[in-house]
């Protein structure tokens, strides 16, 4: 597919993997995804008032075009343990282990890699060391993991237990606050990044909460955010920001540049959308009848944002219901031009 | 004993109710039958009912506080008075259903309940379902309720505007376009269900215009379609866009309400706002939906208004102003018609007055979260299903709200909420009676239905009311938690005898 060439960087598109779907082989208003080991992606369904269907999707999304296979889901609504209300993130620690958030229930469940209840923590709350809306998870390399938190407008450090190390924020827009932040990450030096979300911004911190610099400003231009949803950093220090408002995804360099712009490139279903039109007639003539199939490519609402050291970016659309996927090049030679 | 109180007790506000909606039209009670607030309160609580959804007594007391004057500037103007909007955003983050619900209208409804709830633009929100109840546009046959949900914003932004071009982009919806068939309207094969609405609902009412002027209307909006747009499978669905096929459009002569021209659409609209019967229409739609009940839109080419004076006053400042609905709806607040008190509870509330003023009163579902889905669907259970009028000819209104079945669901949603006790807005009635002087039961239902409109009830619903309560013994606040706990069950149950009063279903 095609290929953006940009400050040295290079990104190809590699595929998508989805549909619409309550359980099973796709998503449901997916908001939130954590990659696991090689193809693995496990990922955050939202009910809604008509379906209440809260779950997690293990998937492995493959190497290629029609590769994707579905693997399992596990959690269902309700209060007890390994259900969920309002699951709002996932995050891996070094073991494999699956920790997902709850933003209603106000505590953080834990599964094995097959989505086994393992145990929970957390205590409703707006004190030191308790959760108020936790919506984004990420681990450091000590396996401390930061929670941020919707009502409470804050960053918090916790053991992998649940213990409480520090936190850091409050609601506001100066440096170091946040007004209703989203998703979080770590990069390779334990900085943590957080999206900013109602302050149209991501800010970065050290390990312990010293802040450290802003990416971003408010508009709706190519650099610009509107209520970023997620972030991530991969290992050259690269920054993917989810620009939930404008529909794409803003890529900044470690020192705060912005490098370029992805608007979504699903030119081809995945398997599972294919096996959908496929199926109906009807569908497959409708499709003939528009002037362009190019809404369908872009992304809508990208609620979330992985990456990991294999330079594969993935992308969750909270209202297209599948993953898009970027590869980052490395050791890319340009073909000869006049080719 | 708990369960049979609470059967005797709905049995109670069942049969209560039933004899207050078979009664006629209603008469004001009069201030000396029990008044027990100021004046300025109860004005200002008739506006709010009347250009939102009612207010708790805190908002009561902050408008009265800036005047009647100035907080109707406030109402028909909130941008020019930096309200602020609903955050949209927050709610789409944590129901992103609301955002494109699909075919069951179900998360759309969630959507606008929670802006109901919410709004801190009640007028706004308000004059966006009297739209809904004029330009009525069914998601049953549309089948993509958020196209049905643009058309309510676009009633949201522009419904305070003109009325002309309000019009216009009704007539290039895409949802409306569907509802009425205009994507069938073609230059060869005309169809005039758009072009006879536009007329007979939408603008002039029957007897205004003759059948040629149906068909000619219809040919000026031929060509006025929906881009086709990618299917629902496999990713949900996608927006739908106007499109003008001039191709399609039938650019000949014609002849329309004794103009002839080769008119499109938009020439059809000019022409249908110089008339005055659509003066006159659109002021009867104001005066039944903002002041008084009057009988239903077919029957209004054979029965005269209710009150003509006040009908030919909407209409004339209709014109004068060039259909603006801002000026209009400045000069019917303020209007001595509108402040007469003997059409204050003169209009049944519509299932979605009482849902969303009752949420608002007991300040429930605040912010996103999970159950407003239920509060959406509520209307509709009592007989107005959001974002789904039965016909294009919307709700019939007035008493025909009101049913067996409707009428107990409604009680029962009112009795439910002011009853619970640990909602905020309950808790603060509670907060405010825990601080008042020693009181009788008579006190305390005279405290209740002050706090809770204030309404007027009449002296045997009142005397009805302190029996009730005075069975319970004598009221004590009480200083230990058994018995403050007590006192604010017993000052529920109060609100819930009194939301049940035809005085609180009558807005």
């Amino acid at each position: 597919m095609q290929t953006i060439s940009i400050r040295g960087r290079v990104y190809n598109y590699s595929h998508c993997v989805g549909r619409n779907a309550v359980s099973g082989a796709g998503f449901h208003y997916p908001n939130a995804l954590a990659r696991g080991d090689g193809d693995i992606v496990y990922v955050v369904n939202q009910p809604d008032e008509l379906q209440p269907v809260p779950h997690i999707t293990k998937v492995s999304v493959g190497g290629d075009w029609h590769e994707e296979e579905h693997i399992c889901d596990f959690g269902k609504r309700g209060d007890g343990d390994g259900n969920f209300v309002w699951p709002s993130a996932v995050a891996l620690d070094s073991q494999g282990r699956v920790f997902v958030a709850d933003e209603w229930l106000n505590r953080v469940s834990i599964f094995d890699g097959d989505g086994s209840f393992l145990g929970k923590w957390g205590e409703a709350g707006a004190g030191k060391g308790q959760l108020n809306g936790p919506t984004g998870l990420a681990f450091d390399g000590e396996d401390n993991v930061f929670v941020t938190e919707i009502k409470s407008h804050r960053v918090q450090k916790f053991t992998a237990d649940g213990e409480y190390i520090t936190g850091w924020g409050g609601e506001g827009a100066d440096h170091g606050r946040f007004t209703q932040p989203w998703g979080v990450a770590v990069d390779s030096n334990d900085n943590v990044y957080v999206a900013d979300w109602h302050n149209d911004r991501v800010e970065k911190f050290s390990g312990s909460g010293a802040f450290l610099s802003t990416f971003g400003e408010a508009g709706d231009d190519r650099g610009q955010l509107r209520r970023p949803s997620d972030v991530a950093v991969d290992k050259d220090g690269d920054v993917y920001v989810a620009d939930w408002w404008n529909h794409k995804i803003e890529v900044y360099g470690p020192d705060g540049a912005h490098v370029t712009t992805f608007i979504g490139d699903a030119e081809r279903l995945s398997k599972w959308a294919e096996t959908v039109v496929e199926s109906n007639p009807d569908a497959v003539k409708a499709r003939l009848r528009v002037k362009s199939l190019e809404p369908e490519w872009r992304f809508t609402r990208p609620t979330g944002v992985d990456v990991g050291d294999d330079g594969r970016i993935m992308v969750v659309e909270s209202q297209r219901m599948r993953i898009q996927i970027y590869q980052k090049e490395e050791n890319w030679v340009e073909p000869q031009f006049n080719l | 004993m708990m369960y049979s109180f609470q059967v005797s007790f709905v049995r109670r506000l069942y049969l209560w109710a039933c004899r207050i909606i078979q009664a006629e039209p209603f008469e004001s009670p009069g201030r000396e039958e029990n008044s027990v607030s100021s004046k300025d309160i109860e004005l200002m609580a008739h506006l709010l009912r009347r250009a939102g959804f009612g207010a708790t007594r805190d908002e009561l007391e902050a408008y009265a506080a800036k005047g009647y004057e100035a907080t109707v500037e406030e109402l028909v103007d909130p941008e020019g008075h930096g309200i602020p909007h609903v955050d949209a955003d927050n709610f789409y983050r944590h129901h992103p259903a609301s955002e494109n619900p699909g075919g069951n209208p179900t998360n759309g409804q969630a959507q606008w309940m929670y802006r109901l709830i919410n709004t801190p633009r009640p007028l706004e929100e308000k004059i966006t379902l009297f739209w809904h109840h004029v330009f009525a546009t069914g998601n049953a046959k549309v089948d993509h309720c958020a196209v049905v949900l643009e058309q309510i914003d676009t009633f949201r932004k522009h419904g305070l505007g003109s009325f002309r071009d309000l019009l216009l982009m009704v007539s290039r919806d895409p949802a409306m376009i569907f509802w009425l068939d205009n994507n069938e309207n073609h230059k060869h094969a005309p169809n005039e269900n758009w072009g006879r609405e536009l007329l007979e609902l939408f603008s002039m009412g029957q007897g205004n215009y003759t059948e040629q002027d149906v068909k000619e209307a219809s040919r000026a909006f031929t060509g006025w379609t929906i881009e086709p747009s990618l299917p629902r499978m496999p990713f949900q669905r996608y927006p739908w866009y106007f499109e003008y096929r001039p191709e399609d459009h039938d650019d000949g002569e014609k002849v329309f309400l004794g103009h002839r021209g080769r008119f499109n659409g938009e020439d059809i609209i000019d022409i249908i706002v110089r008339q005055p019967a659509t003066a006159r229409f659109i002021a009867r739609h104001l005066y039944n939906f903002f002041v008084a009940d009057e009988v239903q839109v077919p029957s209004w080419q054979d029965q005269a208004p209710r009150d003509p004076v006040a009908i030919n006053r909407i209409a004339e400042t209709l014109v004068t102003s060039g259909f603006d609905m801002r000026a209009t709806m400045r000069m019917l607040l303020n209007s001595d018609f509108f402040k007469e008190e003997s059409i204050w509870y003169a209009k049944v509330k519509s299932p979605a007055e009482i849902v969303a003023g009752t949420m608002r009163l007991v300040k429930d579902h605040q912010s996103p979260s999970p159950g407003i889905g239920a509060i959406g669907l509520e209307p509709g259970y009592q007989g107005q299903a959001l974002l789904d009028p039965p016909s294009v000819e919307g709700w019939h209104t007035g008493k025909e709200w009101i049913d067996s079945g409707s009428l107990l669901r409604r009680i029962n949603f009112v009795a439910d909420r002011v009853g619970d006790t640990s909602l905020p807005g309950v808790r603060s009635i509670i907060d405010r009676l825990s601080n008042a002087e020693e009181m009788t039961a008579a006190d305390m239902v005279d405290a209740c239905i002050d706090l809770i409109g204030p309404v007027r009830v009449t002296g045997d619903t009142r005397e009805e009311i302190v029996t009730h309560v005075e069975k319970g013994g004598p009221v004590k606040r009480g200083s230990s938690e058994e018995e403050k706990a007590v006192f604010a069950r017993r000052v529920g149950e109060t609100l819930q005898l009194i939301a049940s009063t035809r005085e609180y279903q009558f807005g």
